[in-house]
């Protein structure tokens, strides 16, 4: 389904946050686990009654009460500041996973890049069209590794928060019916008209039908390595372009 | 819709003169409406196959627009945040008046001049306004869902407020979009959302009322069948599987068919080992009861967003020889599906666009996920995206070329697992790499093979009919008629970005066709009609 663009509620104060981890790890830790997403005790981040507490309206009964009947143990001497911190840690445990366009990646350069430079050189064909001290010199600054990584298989549209500049477009040239050729960078294409910008400048939109179009793709080469490039090929490409500092 | 209260509807659901000359009975839709578009699919089959033929292959190249709604609203009315405003959804058209929804919103247009009738304006609230699939309509009442997860009841001949009752609790990030289903006294509702893990579930309710008739979850409870597809209680309670697109009837069967929603966490199957029951499945279920016949999973374990809640689409056909109660769907996965609708038994899997995540077909005809390419912490390459080879655009089936179209994708991403242990919510994160085109593709029911394909088709959906046309948006912002049979363009005009599915009526002997254009709805009609 779609993506969430923002969580509800305001955000939870930070400091009050901090001093609820600290709090819920040696407390609550040993049956929520230390981060709140669950070990015996259910995950509390996933609880409906979490989400719905509002400043320890709800989990503050619980905790000071326990639930005997399933194996919470009650934790009465907990004062009330004290509650609101471990809601306000919750409740920010939440938003993080509400929030997915916020997630922070790991360990995203396994490859070995010894083998991703032969794969450069080699069988990826890259060292075909690019050099690692021309326009890939100090690639891996340029790009975060899972932007770099999308990018090393097809430089396609940019990714929020990634940047990058869009990829160069293709050119064109369009024969028309009465012999005259148009070319030009290819702007737009649909399957009625194609819009090149031609050498004055200006855009140029010409109908499809009976034309002869060729297109020169410099992004031909990537558009076939989505076909043939392996997960391990593309790991090792990453690692080897994270070492162009 | 011209009204027949049939003796037969009569003794079905007692129904009394109350249902006025101006609604829809809902016993008239027990039968192919033929000038009418009185429910969301056109009718219960799913096919968007519409009898009419006055504007037809030879003449449609001539059609022009007859006139133009576009969406106004009152001065500090929430904004749709950022999803801006277009009808996704199908209107609805009964005896001349359009209905029809946005997030929040509900009006009703003259079907033949399209000036507004009324608007209805639902109060700012939480809930995300991502679309509105549309408005039910059962006697002189409408029905749609809002963003909070109320039903929401209106009078359709004033748009004042009959009741809402609510359905899920927008806090815990539920979120409603699909149009309710009318099956008989039931008025058939669902919720959505997957950014935290929730339940999903489809709902009956009282026409009258709202009151709750059934609820079927999409996962089993501890002990009952499925179960064994989930590794413990806690991760059936959060398994996701929302069923948000209406699903289709068949009248005969007495069943209602629905497409079920991706499983949570989405991209992290580490807690939830099993196939995951009942998500990326078509379930059949019976509408009186809410207990389920028979299901088939599409997407055994997914962790690619992958929903299948396209459209179950029911045709009648041979198939291997044999006449058989068919049902068709062209699944986000990539793979077209034929089932028998009675039994649920598979008849057939083929791919309609790029896929590399299966390792072959199993012999329940599911696509068999190849382990290497479940999402990792350093990115695994897959098609289709996470936006799928396909996904709520409707589809359509004609049945006299025997082919089924889809507005089809052939995209692929870098899928990460971002979470460190079983994960929340999303649980990772995916790049779609913008380097495929989209199409829309025609698909032989008998082989799964593609017939043609029409390169640069996109839009909120399909429209065939009778006269021979297929109906479709494309890039660059135009609308087209396509040869069934062939996908020859028969017309074309630029006229905006198809933002829902087309669809048709009569009104005075004359044929209109509507595509919603953003915030706009645009009639076409042959001239001088």
């Amino acid at each position: 389904m779609a993506a969430r663009i923002f969580t509800p509620g305001p955000a939870p104060d930070p400091a009050a946050v901090d001093r609820g981890q600290k709090l819920f790890a040696p407390t609550c830790g040993f049956c929520h686990g230390p981060d709140g997403t669950g070990k015996s005790g259910p995950d509390l981040v996933a609880s409906a009654l979490v989400i719905r507490d509002n400043g320890g309206d709800l989990i503050g009964r619980v905790v000071h009460d326990g639930r005997p009947g399933k194996g919470m143990p009650a934790f009465p001497g907990l004062t009330g500041p004290q509650i609101d911190d471990i809601s306000a840690f919750l409740h920010s445990r939440i938003r993080a996973a509400a929030n997915r366009f916020a997630y922070s990646f790991h360990e995203v350069v396994t490859g070995n890049a010894k083998a991703g430079e032969a794969y450069f050189d080699g069988a990826g064909k890259c060292s075909t069209c690019h050099s690692v001290t021309g326009d890939l010199a100090g690639i891996a600054n340029k790009f975060q590794p899972p932007d770099l990584q999308a990018r090393l298989v097809y430089p396609g549209p940019s990714f929020p928060g990634f940047g990058g500049p869009p990829p160069k477009p293709p050119t064109a040239v369009v024969t028309l019916p009465s012999g005259e050729t148009v070319s030009g960078a290819l702007i737009a294409r649909d399957p009625f008209n194609v819009t090149l910008r031609d050498g004055s400048g200006s855009p140029r939109s010409l109908p499809v039908e009976g034309t002869k179009i060729e297109v020169d793709d410099p992004l031909k080469a990537h558009k076939d390595l989505i076909d043939t490039i392996t997960d391990t090929e593309m790991h090792d490409l990453l690692a080897y372009l994270e070492t162009l500092k | 819709m011209k009204l027949r209260v049939s003796s037969f509807a009569l003794s079905m659901f007692g129904l009394t003169a109350l249902l006025a000359a101006q609604g829809l009975d809902p016993a008239a839709l027990l039968k192919q409406p033929t000038d009418t578009w009185p429910t969301y699919n056109g009718d219960y089959s799913g096919r968007r196959f519409s009898p009419l033929t006055q504007i037809d292959a030879s003449n449609v190249n001539t059609i022009t627009q007859a006139w133009t709604w576009r969406a106004t609203r009152s001065p500090g009315a929430p904004s749709q945040a950022s999803f801006g405003s277009a009808v996704k959804a199908t209107p609805l058209e009964v005896n001349g008046i359009l209905y029809f929804s946005e997030p929040d919103n509900v009006w009703t247009v003259n079907a033949r001049t399209g000036k507004e009738i009324w608007h209805y304006q639902y109060p700012p609230n939480d809930g995300l306004h991502i679309g509105s699939r549309g408005v039910a309509m059962y006697g002189d009442w409408l029905y749609f869902e809002t963003p909070d997860n109320y039903l929401v009841s209106l009078d359709s001949k004033t748009g004042k407020e009959r009741w809402r009752q609510q359905m899920a609790d927008v806090k815990l990030d539920y979120f409603s979009t699909m149009a309710p289903v009318v099956v008989k006294n039931h008025i058939i509702c669902s919720v959505g959302g997957d950014t935290l893990d929730n339940t999903g579930y489809l709902e009956a309710r009282d026409p009258d009322t709202g009151a709750l008739q059934w609820q079927w979850f999409t996962e089993p409870r501890p002990g009952e069948p499925g179960a064994e597809t989930w590794p413990d209680a806690g991760a059936m309670e959060h398994g996701g599987g929302m069923p948000w697109m209406p699903g289709t009837y068949d009248p005969e069967l007495n069943l209602i068919y629905w497409g079920i929603g991706n499983p949570n966490p989405v991209h992290a199957g580490s807690g939830r080992m099993g196939d995951n029951l009942w998500t990326d499945s078509i379930v059949a279920l019976n509408p009186d009861t809410g207990k389920l016949v028979w299901y088939y999973q599409n997407t055994p374990h997914d962790t690619h967003d992958w929903d299948s809640v396209q459209a179950p689409v029911l045709f009648d056909a041979i198939f291997d020889g044999k006449p058989r109660k068919l049902l068709a769907q062209a699944n986000r996965n990539g793979y077209f599906f034929l089932l028998d609708r009675t039994t649920g038994e598979h008849l057939l899997t083929a791919p309609f666009a790029k896929t590399n995540w299966s390792m072959g077909i199993d012999p329940q005809g599911r696509p068999i996920m190849n382990p290497a390419k479940v999402p990792s912490h350093d990115g695994v390459l897959v098609c289709p995206s996470s936006n799928g080879a396909t996904n709520w655009f409707a589809p359509a089936f004609d049945p006299a070329a025997g082919l089924f179209y889809v507005l089809a994708s052939d995209n692929c991403s870098v899928f990460y697992l971002t979470a460190e242990g079983k994960g929340e919510g999303f649980a990772g994160r995916d790049f779609e790499l913008g380097s495929g085109h989209d199409a829309l593709r025609a698909i032989d029911f008998k082989t799964g093979k593609v017939a043609w394909s029409f390169d640069g088709g996109a839009g909120g959906g399909l429209l065939a009919t009778a006269g021979q046309i297929l109906f479709s948006g494309s890039q660059g912002g135009y609308l087209a008629a396509l040869d069934p049979a062939t996908g020859k363009v028969l017309w074309h005009e630029r006229a905006g970005r198809s933002t829902n599915p087309p669809m048709t009526y009569e009104l005075d002997g004359r044929q209109y066709v509507l595509f919603g254009v953003g915030d706009s709805l645009k009639a076409f009609t042959l001239p001088g009609k």
